[in-house]
């Protein structure tokens, strides 16, 4: 494993690797001091020697701490559980002693980031913005779907600009600093999509020290120790934690939300994890709607004697999930009531029927994700947000395959053949994305309709 | 000689590859002034978005392999390589 010196000498001497990478030749004397090179430069290393990142890993000390080796103008680092480094400007909170761990994913979606970041089902993890203008709308005391950010952080491309948008009342920094939630700009956001893309998501730190002080080697060791997602039962976290009633409807220009005063059924919602926007379609299609927390027992769902039951959205394992999830499902399904699940709710619904779910090497986060319905041979251009999947050849005979994806072929709906019980991976109620599958609301109220 | 012509032709005889499309822009733009030649940027960036469209170049944004940043490249598919071949054989330019 070469060491410093045999590097530098590698890189044709102390001028050379000087020039090459844009420093100095007293800062070059300055890695053979500390016996390290800094990461920004391990590009320009690795091009000019041939060696591989490896080599400068597992070769060199451990990163040094001074604030003199952090790259100009960076104040912020999202650090991988494999000790890559990207370098930043940090907005929002400054992170503590405890920088935010998680999943680091993608999202493909151009537009809704502030949808996005409340959606409970980004528990656990980081989102990496494909899409480089992230904040130039600001924020809005509507375009919420919690009440609070279940992700862990954020990062984008370019710096946050002042908002621009009618509807705003605050900027992005602002609102992000005030609950609590750390981002990174100046990240090369397309990299870091391939090497998730290629490789998995990785686990990964956001630090974003008020001093400008960063231990990469305890932040990677952080990274490194955290679990990961499979396994992990995140719906109990982002559930509600006592009962309450919905009847919110979904925002419409010039009016806003409205109210549903006439409902014509009573549907129990079972919060795993729910977006607002899914109450309010369901509002919106005619129900009243009691939502219910993710622990309820059968009893306690039937006990509102619904004319039909949703499962919701959620974060983390559906695995893991399914320990208390599934004997509730099955219950409602033995009473015949008509159900419909979304996301995570289609992935426990497979689970009550008998089906295996997997994680899915990428997941599929964004709004502009193509379905095909098997049914009508319909493509619908859907808003979604999983890394877990129901594996559709472990579906048994009573139930059937409904959706497709068109990106890689996945399971994305089912539907039981001798019950009333239907579901989709995707998010029909968009927030954000596009409206092209809300009819569904309308399908499930029909099934409840049939039935009464 | 139009400009996926050029480019073509360009990417058959120099290695590109730069830390940015702009970059990338600016080193076919003196390799073809080199041989007489002009190239806009505008021109530059549809002949791209045109050669990649239909197969004769790789996806030139690309992730080195253990580097942090993306790089741009302009590089050739065998399907290119053959088009340059036909371009230079059939072309009076040097």
């Amino acid at each position: 494993m070469p060491n410093v010196d045999e590097i530098i000498d590698r890189l044709g001497g102390a001028d050379a690797a000087a020039r090459l990478t844009g420093v100095s030749t007293e800062a070059v004397r300055k890695w053979r001091q500390s016996g390290s090179i800094p990461s920004r430069h391990w590009a320009a290393v690795i091009a000019a020697t041939g060696l591989s990142l490896a080599d400068l890993q597992t070769g060199l000390a451990p990163e040094p701490t001074d604030p003199s080796d952090v790259p100009a103008g960076a104040t912020a680092a999202l650090v991988l559980a494999d000790g890559a480094v990207f370098w930043g400007r940090g907005f929002g909170a400054h992170t503590s002693t405890h920088s935010p761990v998680g999943e680091v994913c993608f999202n493909t979606g151009m537009t809704g980031y502030q949808e996005t970041l409340t959606d409970p089902s980004y528990a656990g993890q980081i989102i990496t913005f494909t899409f480089p203008h992230i904040g130039n709308v600001g924020a809005n005391p509507e375009d919420i779907e919690a009440g609070t950010i279940a992700a862990r952080g954020l990062v984008v491309k370019q710096d946050v600009t002042d908002p621009s948008n009618w509807r705003a009342v605050q900027d992005l920094d602002a609102w992000l600093k005030a609950r609590g939630i750390t981002g990174i700009s100046g990240v090369d956001t397309r990299a870091l999509t391939i090497r998730i893309r290629d490789g998995g998501a990785p686990s990964g730190v956001l630090a974003f020290p008020a001093n400008g002080r960063f231990d990469l080697a305890a932040l990677q060791a952080q990274a490194a120790a955290w679990p990961g997602l499979e396994g992990m039962d995140l719906a109990k976290d982002v559930s509600c934690r006592q009962t309450y009633h919905w009847d919110e409807t979904v925002w419409a220009w010039p009016t806003g939300t409205g109210r549903q005063d006439a409902p014509r059924h009573h549907v129990v919602a079972v919060d795993y994890g729910a977006k607002r926007n899914i109450l309010r379609c369901l509002a919106a299609a005619g129900c009243r709607v009691t939502v219910v927390p993710a622990t309820a027992t059968a009893e306690e769902i039937l006990g509102h004697a619904p004319d039909g039951v949703f499962l919701s959205n959620g974060p983390g394992d559906p695995a893991a999930t399914g320990a208390y999830a599934v004997p509730a499902i099955r219950g409602v399904l033995d009473a015949g009531i008509p159900l419909f699940g979304i996301c995570l709710g289609h992935q426990l619904l497979g689970l009550a029927l008998g089906a295996k779910t997997y994680k899915l090497d990428r997941g599929h986060r964004g709004a502009n994700q193509p379905v095909k319905d098997l049914e009508t041979g319909k493509v619908e251009i859907t808003s979604q947000n999983h890394g877990f999947a129901v594996d559709d050849k472990t579906l048994p005979g009573n139930a059937r395959v409904t959706h497709v994806s068109l990106f890689d072929g996945s399971n994305e709906g089912l539907a039981c053949t001798d019950k009333p019980a239907f579901s989709v991976q995707y998010h029909p109620e968009a927030s954000p994305g596009p409206s092209d599958s809300h009819h569904l609301f309308h399908r499930f109220v029909r099934l409840i309709e049939s039935r009464t | 000689m139009d400009a996926p012509g050029l480019l073509l032709t360009t990417a058959f005889r120099h290695v590109i590859s730069e830390p940015t499309i702009e970059a990338g822009y600016d080193r076919v733009a003196a390799l073809i002034e080199g041989n007489g030649g002009a190239l806009s940027e505008s021109d530059f960036r549809t002949a791209v978005a045109a050669l990649l469209r239909e197969g004769l170049v790789h996806e030139p944004v690309r992730l080195p392999e253990g580097a942090l940043q993306c790089h741009w490249h302009l590089e050739l598919t065998p399907k290119g390589v053959a088009a340059a071949r036909t371009l230079l054989a059939n072309s009076p330019e040097p």
